[in-house]
């Protein structure tokens, strides 16, 4: 009984080590205006695309999506790809309004400013950056055959997760301010026999910090 | 417990046959080609018309366009763009002027538009497409782009505009899914060419100079029936 309590622990143990890992994240701000949400005003979520390697991946945008519908106080979001399909072809990469300045010039364009106003979207967010691997080391060899198989060895990477999230207020027609999320993790894979890995996910803290500090900047929360 | 000699044999058979059968048709398929016919949906503009009654030819070329493509690196490529280009340009002029009436042959060598309606005729045309895999770029994502080529003649077939916009789409790759990340990367390339046309066409200089002239001969015309 002690025995099998004992393994239940350990088990456990290496669990949690592969599910949490080890990133730390910090956060800035930078408020430029007053901001809140009334009831029902929706809020776009749209990654920068440059064409180069490191763009904005939907699925960081889609895991800050997650986070804000969710939680406590829940915001609306619209879905990038629905808004983009529905503007087009007013926010495709390579013709996206890249100031407040050209927002404005934007809304002259007829039907941008109705269907702003119908679909009740009061912010858009920006978000720019990207996970990269900034070091890595280490070796691990994997064989298999037809009688088996099995890893030898250690690696280790570090990933630095960085991005930023600028506020676009759609009603005032300003830039509200910008939130940074900067996040680092190191992941481990050892391999005695079976690989065990000690996984830290930089891009998903960074995610869950930003997607705070934007709930709290548009809410007040 | 220990197995009798003969079923540890059919064992180690059976498992030497599998580990084979999986080597090879690994083998197999890495070296098959890959066919794609480009789906999906596209947008329709949210534009100001700009108010011209055009008649758009889609010459065989561009309405069946195929793209081969065979080298070392990459292996053997067929990427058929189906029913996609004449589908979304279709949408896409449309939805950019008043009018937009398909014709089924033009040719401005011979003579003008029959349809007296028809105030110019656009030709589109692709001049090159390519795609670029991880492997080759050595970035993590698959790449396309497509050169368009847009020619717009007057009603007497003299031409007007000679307008070239090339197009770019990206698409982060997934293991065993080249096909369909090439066919999403040649999807967006289309999308943001498209994207340039409805925003850009009405601002090319040979364009607005043409437009400013009909509309005067329209004013002198309407002024002159009065």
């Amino acid at each position: 009984m002690a025995q099998k309590l004992k393994a239940y622990r350990l088990g456990l143990l290496v669990i949690v080590i592969i599910l949490a890992g080890c990133a730390s994240s910090r956060v800035e701000e930078f408020r430029a205006t007053e901001t809140g949400m009334a009831l029902g005003e929706g809020l776009v979520l749209l990654g920068r695309a440059s064409f180069s390697d490191n763009e904005t991946k939907e699925s960081f945008t889609d895991c800050m999506a997650d986070s804000l519908k969710g939680g406590d106080r829940p915001l609306r979001v619209v879905p990038q790809r629905m808004f983009r399909d529905n503007f087009y072809p007013w926010f495709e990469p390579r013709v996206e309004p890249t100031s407040a300045e050209e927002l404005k010039k934007l809304f002259m364009e007829p039907g941008v400013k109705d269907l702003i106003a119908s679909s009740n979207i009061r912010y858009i967010a920006w978000i720019e950056g990207d996970t990269v691997r900034v070091d890595d080391g280490g070796t691990m060899s994997c064989t298999i055959g037809p009688w088996g198989g099995g890893c030898l060895g250690f690696s280790y990477w570090e990933e630095d997760a960085s991005y930023k999230a600028t506020i676009w207020d759609l009603e005032k027609m300003i830039s509200a301010g910008q939130i940074s999320s900067d996040s680092r993790g190191t992941s481990y894979i050892a391999g005695v026999i079976l690989p065990i890995p000690i996984l830290a996910r930089p891009g998903n803290a960074a995610c869950n910090a930003l997607a705070d500090q934007l709930r709290q900047f548009l809410t007040g929360s | 417990m220990k197995l009798r000699p003969d079923i540890k044999d059919n064992a180690k058979i059976a498992s030497i046959r599998l580990f084979s059968f999986l080597f090879f048709f690994t083998l197999l398929s890495a070296c098959a080609p890959s066919d794609i016919v480009i789906e999906g949906s596209l947008p329709v503009p949210m534009v100001k018309k700009i108010p011209v009654r055009i008649g758009v030819h889609y010459p065989d070329a561009f309405a069946n366009f195929v793209h081969t493509e065979t080298s070392k690196e990459i292996g053997a490529w067929q990427i058929d763009f189906g029913e996609q280009n004449v589908g979304f340009f279709r949408a896409l002029f449309g939805s950019m002027f008043t009018e937009a009436v398909i014709l089924e042959k033009w040719d401005s060598d011979i003579a003008g538009v029959s349809n007296e309606d028809i105030q110019a005729v656009l030709v589109p045309q692709i001049k090159k497409y390519g795609f670029l895999t991880p492997f080759v770029s050595g970035l993590g994502f698959y790449s396309a782009s497509i050169e368009y080529e847009l020619t717009l003649y007057d009603s007497r077939g003299a031409t007007i505009l000679n307008w070239t916009v090339v197009g770019y789409g990206k698409s982060e790759g997934k293991a065993f899914a080249k096909e369909e990340a090439v066919e999403q990367a040649t999807l967006l390339a289309i999308r943001d060419a498209g994207a340039r046309i409805a925003i850009e066409f009405d601002k090319q200089k040979a364009f607005k100079s043409w437009f400013g002239n009909l509309e005067k001969a329209e004013n002198g015309s309407e002024i002159e029936s009065l």
